[in-house]
């Protein structure tokens, strides 16, 4: 009796026993797949908003204020106390943007183009890219320079495939020159409906610097800031400095401010999904756990049946050996068949499921996939294997005698 | 040498209890090889135990058993697997067919056990099949067969690796008497081709196809005799 009979025996009684074989299965399938499938999908979605959440770049401070008098502008002012902070402070930049500004390039026109007044330091604080030109300086904002700098989908409209660097544009019928382009921040990708909107809305702006507002909405005040901390420790620092000198200079009797930062509000989001990561996840668990024991119960059900099957075995001349590889070989099949079958469905569970609920390409957490395959694969080998270990030892006719 | 020799073999269920069941109780006997040896009684009696005992199917409490010189109480799980395979073809009152196989396969089996090459397996399987008759049902399944068929089938796996031995335990207790005939016949033939034959029943006409008589009574040998008719007929 070699170990290619045993396969032979093995395999011939996978097909004989159809029915019992697929049930075997069938709750490592569902076992599996249920896992992948809920834990990828929280994690896939998980990790689209920590990716949402980087591309917008993280540890920013957004300041707002208002005053219910009409006060001196404290842009200068609030410029200068950030780079007191450098030590927590990467950049600072007014957040504010002139609406409905006709842009114009020669025949062709920008509607609804957006700019953006911005410090030297706008591209630091907003995670934009230069894909070509230079950024805006500190002499372009201290002197009102007529530059700019667009983002791709400007760029595109007004100039297709030209390079725009050093062309002049008309904003509102001012000129301005442009001196650099930004690299698209949410380029348009094949399929996806809203990248097409990310991409009109985040690189359609233009730059200018904040100074040269005067030239097109002087009486605009600008209320709004963006702070780019070095980390999350110097954000919380920078909050409190940035609050201390708020409060300096505006009470509640004169007027309102918020320094504050997304940190804390993408920790609590993160912090939900985790908590809807555990919860889906016991789910999931819960559902291996379902489909092992139905593995149990069917091998367990079966034991007098198989118990019979051993007796006759050895009564016609099987060794021990040859029956509990047989039962070994048996389940061990099974259950690798029914872990990878599992594996597959869950897979494309997740890759559906993904793209109908969250509109995602989801990928399925393999790691995950594994242990649970290697979970129910473990319970089916030792569930399949009991009644040949256990009935392998008797005498032939206490084997048959089990009805 | 005898093909069996048994010596005072007990066995004891539950010994020193209440309880206690001796249902074979200091047995005897030898059988020589090319025997037709029935072996009878009421139920109870421990002709079952006995003939599970003689195929190695079942351990005695106490008492020796030499098959072919060989002491069968000595063996281990694996030897006993051996002497099970090789020198035994064991025919069960209820047939015993694994049935998710067909015919061929279950009549295959031993043949595999005993790790014959394919070739050879299918050539054995089809001599015993073709010897009890059932050459068109080989890809048959138990449940798609007579009972009688089934049995034929059982005959075939016992004698398909050409054991010494044929051991049949009320091979005609589930049967019509025609299909009982039928079957009587075969194993009679296998007597008269060599085999040494061991046949329990409790009907005395089937006992009386054989050559001797073994009549058990309470785990004990109570008579033991050549076959009156068998005599008539020489």
């Amino acid at each position: 009796m070699n170990l290619r009979q045993s396969f032979r025996i093995a395999f011939k009684s996978i097909g004989a026993k159809k029915g019992r074989s697929f049930l075997t299965m069938l709750g490592i399938i569902i076992g599996v797949a249920a896992v992948i499938i809920l834990v990828s999908l929280v994690q896939g979605y998980r990790d689209n908003m920590m990716a949402y959440w980087a591309k917008q770049g993280q540890n920013i401070i957004n300041i707002y204020y208002s005053t219910w008098y009409q006060s001196k502008n404290i842009t200068q002012d609030l410029y200068d106390y950030c780079l007191q902070l450098d030590e927590y402070i990467d950049g600072v930049t007014p957040s504010a943007s002139l609406w409905g500004m006709n842009v114009k390039y020669g025949t062709k026109t920008l509607m609804d183009g957006q700019v953006f007044l911005g410090s030297d330091q706008y591209s630091i604080c907003t995670n934009m890219k230069l894909a070509s030109g230079r950024d805006l300086s500190y002499i372009d904002v201290k002197n009102a320079n007529r530059v700019c700098i667009l983002g791709d989908y400007a760029r595109e409209n007004l100039f297709n495939y030209a390079n725009p660097i050093g062309k002049r544009i008309l904003i509102n019928g001012e000129p301005f020159t442009v001196v650099g382009v930004y690299k698209a921040l949410y380029p348009i990708e094949e399929g996806k409906e809203e990248s097409v909107w990310m991409h009109q809305y985040y690189d359609g702006q233009i730059v200018i610097p904040y100074t040269a507002k005067r030239l097109l909405q002087p009486s605009m005040e600008i209320t709004a800031f963006t702070v780019k901390a070095k980390d999350k420790d110097s954000t919380t620092k920078a909050i409190s400095y940035l609050g201390n000198w708020f409060s300096t200079r505006i009470t509640p009797e004169n007027g309102y401010y918020d320094v504050s930062s997304a940190n804390t509000y993408i920790e609590s989001s993160n912090e939900e999904t985790r908590m809807l990561q555990i919860v889906l996840g016991g789910i999931a668990g819960i559902a291996l756990m379902v489909g092992g024991i139905g593995i149990m119960n069917i091998m367990l059900v079966t034991v007098s049946e198989r118990t019979r099957e051993i007796g006759i075995r050895k009564a016609i001349g099987a060794e021990r050996r040859a029956i509990v590889s047989q039962f070994l070989i048996e389940s061990s099949v099974l259950s690798f068949l029914g872990g990878l079958i599992g594996i597959a469905v869950g897979a494309l569970g997740t890759v559906v499921l993904g793209k109908v609920i969250f509109d995602l390409t989801l990928y399925p957490s393999m790691v995950i996939g594994a242990g649970a395959a290697g979970i129910s694969v473990f319970i089916g080998i030792i569930f399949g294997a009991y009644p040949a270990v256990r009935a392998s030892g008797l005498q032939p006719v206490e084997a048959l005698r089990a009805e | 040498m005898s093909l069996i020799d048994v010596k005072n073999v007990y066995k004891i269920y539950n010994e020193d209890m209440d309880c206690e069941v001796r249902a074979l109780n200091g047995v005897t006997m030898t059988i020589n090889e090319g025997e037709f040896v029935a072996i009878v009684g009421a139920s109870g009696s421990g002709k079952s135990t006995l003939m599970n005992v003689l195929g190695c199917l079942d351990v005695p409490t106490y008492g020796d058993y030499f098959l072919q010189g060989e002491d069968i109480t000595e063996l281990t799980d694996k030897e006993l697997s051996r002497v099970r395979n090789k020198q035994i073809g064991f025919i069960f009152q209820g047939f015993n067919l694994i049935s998710e196989l067909t015919a061929f396969e279950n009549v295959e089996l031993p043949l595999i056990y005993r790790g014959n090459r394919t070739a050879e397996r299918t050539r054995l399987a089809r001599e015993a099949l073709d010897r009890v008759g059932l050459t068109d049902r080989i890809n048959h399944y138990p449940a798609e067969m007579s009972g009688g068929q089934q049995q034929r089938v059982a005959i075939a796996r016992a004698i398909a690796p050409k054991p010494p031995i044929i051991m049949a335990d009320e091979p005609t207790g589930n049967l019509d008497s025609k299909t009982s005939a039928d079957v009587m016949q075969l194993l009679r033939s296998l007597h008269e081709s060599g085999s040494t034959v061991i046949l329990i029943t409790h009907d005395p006409a089937i006992a009386a196809t054989a050559d001797r008589t073994v009549r058990l009574l309470d785990g004990k040998i109570v008579e033991d005799s050549a076959n009156r008719e068998y005599e008539a007929v020489l």
